[in-house]
């Protein structure tokens, strides 16, 4: 009896001693075990260059399951384009949502190798200065204003995330962008879709250049 | 390897969406005159007169008598009334229409298209619309039966 009871005991100190040791993730798949941060360079790099697209990109993701990843990017973009019969101009925020699935499950550093998916959604206003001669009339200069515009896609994607040295992270991000739709164009049509493009493209590619620091949620 | 593949196809669909810098966007509408027949009718044009912009035109005596002719359509408005002195009579119609501009690119520049051409007003006894967007390579928007 005593060796029985004893035996029971041993088990279960064990098991409870085992379960100390496990990292929180093993025994709750779904706890993120860091939030990372992260900015995309390439953004700012045609900001600097004065390029006719300016703006910012924030990123931020977090793992669960070990596999997937929860993604926010929320940014600017604003471009100033000079036609060859007028200029235009647009600007406005944007945000994109979605999951990247992790290929490299066994990388003790948690470097990444993913596939991913993303909803974006911008907010955006734009205006249209244009001349034009036809003949025998006077030449024609109108301008024009979209306010309050409104665009939806999505966006396959792959890309890397590398641990270069303590929190600090890099990698990139190549964007399949899709389907674009935009609501509120009453004016002119919409030209350009912040965190997407040319609004007459059906499909668009998108690069990101980016560096993270990432935080852990405890000690691992 | 498959994936790989994937993104190269995705690549070339994104890549073919090139702008097309072929402006075929117009203010003239293509009219062509027409017999119950749906024949074309050799009018005899006097004069033609655009009363919303003042202006008027006079055939030449080599093309003054045709089945059809090409007018444009005040720009800075959006209706144009039309008066055609004919050897068959005065007639005058009022043609409606909308305009909307489209950034084609930095070096094809903004386009504006000229759309939804309607008959609000008009004393022809059969005239009607059989395209009401007004582009360079369509010939005919506007019939008007004899």
């Amino acid at each position: 009896m005593w060796r029985l009871f004893f035996s029971v005991w041993m088990c279960g100190a064990v098991a409870t001693a085992t379960a100390q040791l496990l990292p929180d993730t093993v025994r709750n798949p779904w706890r993120p075990t860091g939030i990372r941060f992260g900015t995309d360079l390439i953004a700012f790099g045609k900001t600097l260059a004065r390029q006719p697209l300016t703006g910012w990109e924030l990123n931020a993701d977090v793992d669960f399951k070990t596999r997937y990843y929860l993604v926010l990017d929320y940014g600017q973009w604003g471009r100033e384009e000079l036609l060859t019969n007028g200029q235009y101009q647009g600007s406005g925020r944007y945000w994109r949502a979605g999951i990247d699935v992790n290929f490299l499950l066994k990388d003790p550093d948690r470097n990444m190798f993913f596939i991913g998916f993303r909803v974006g959604r911008a907010n955006f206003d734009e205006r249209l200065t244009s001349q034009f001669a036809y003949e025998g009339f006077e030449p024609l200069t109108i301008t024009q204003a979209n306010t309050q515009l409104r665009a939806t896609w999505g966006e396959l994607t792959t890309g890397l995330r590398v641990k270069v040295v303590g929190g600090f992270w890099m990698g990139y991000t190549a964007r399949f962008k899709f389907a674009p739709g935009v609501r509120g164009t009453e004016v002119f049509d919409a030209y350009d879709i912040p965190g997407y493009g040319r609004a007459d493209r059906s499909t668009y590619w998108g690069f990101n250049y980016q560096v993270f620091w990432r935080v852990p949620f405890g000690k691992r | 390897m498959r994936l790989a593949s994937l993104f190269f196809l995705l690549g070339c669909v994104a890549c073919l969406s090139a702008p097309d810098c072929i402006p075929l966007s117009t203010n003239e509408a293509g009219i062509e005159f027409k017999n119950r027949s749906n024949q074309p009718l050799a009018t005899g044009i006097q004069r033609i007169t655009n009363l919303t912009s003042g202006i008027v035109y006079t055939l030449t005596p080599e093309n003054d008598t045709t089945s059809y002719i090409r007018l444009p359509m005040a720009p800075d408005r959006d209706t144009t009334v039309l008066r055609f002195v004919t050897d068959l009579g005065i007639d005058t119609v009022a043609l409606s229409y909308t305009t909307r501009l489209t950034v084609v690119s930095p070096e094809c520049g903004a386009l504006r298209n000229f759309n939804d051409l309607r008959v609000i007003n008009t004393s022809f006894d059969s005239i009607r619309v059989i395209n009401p967007l007004l582009r360079s390579n369509v010939r005919t928007h506007v019939e008007i039966v004899f």
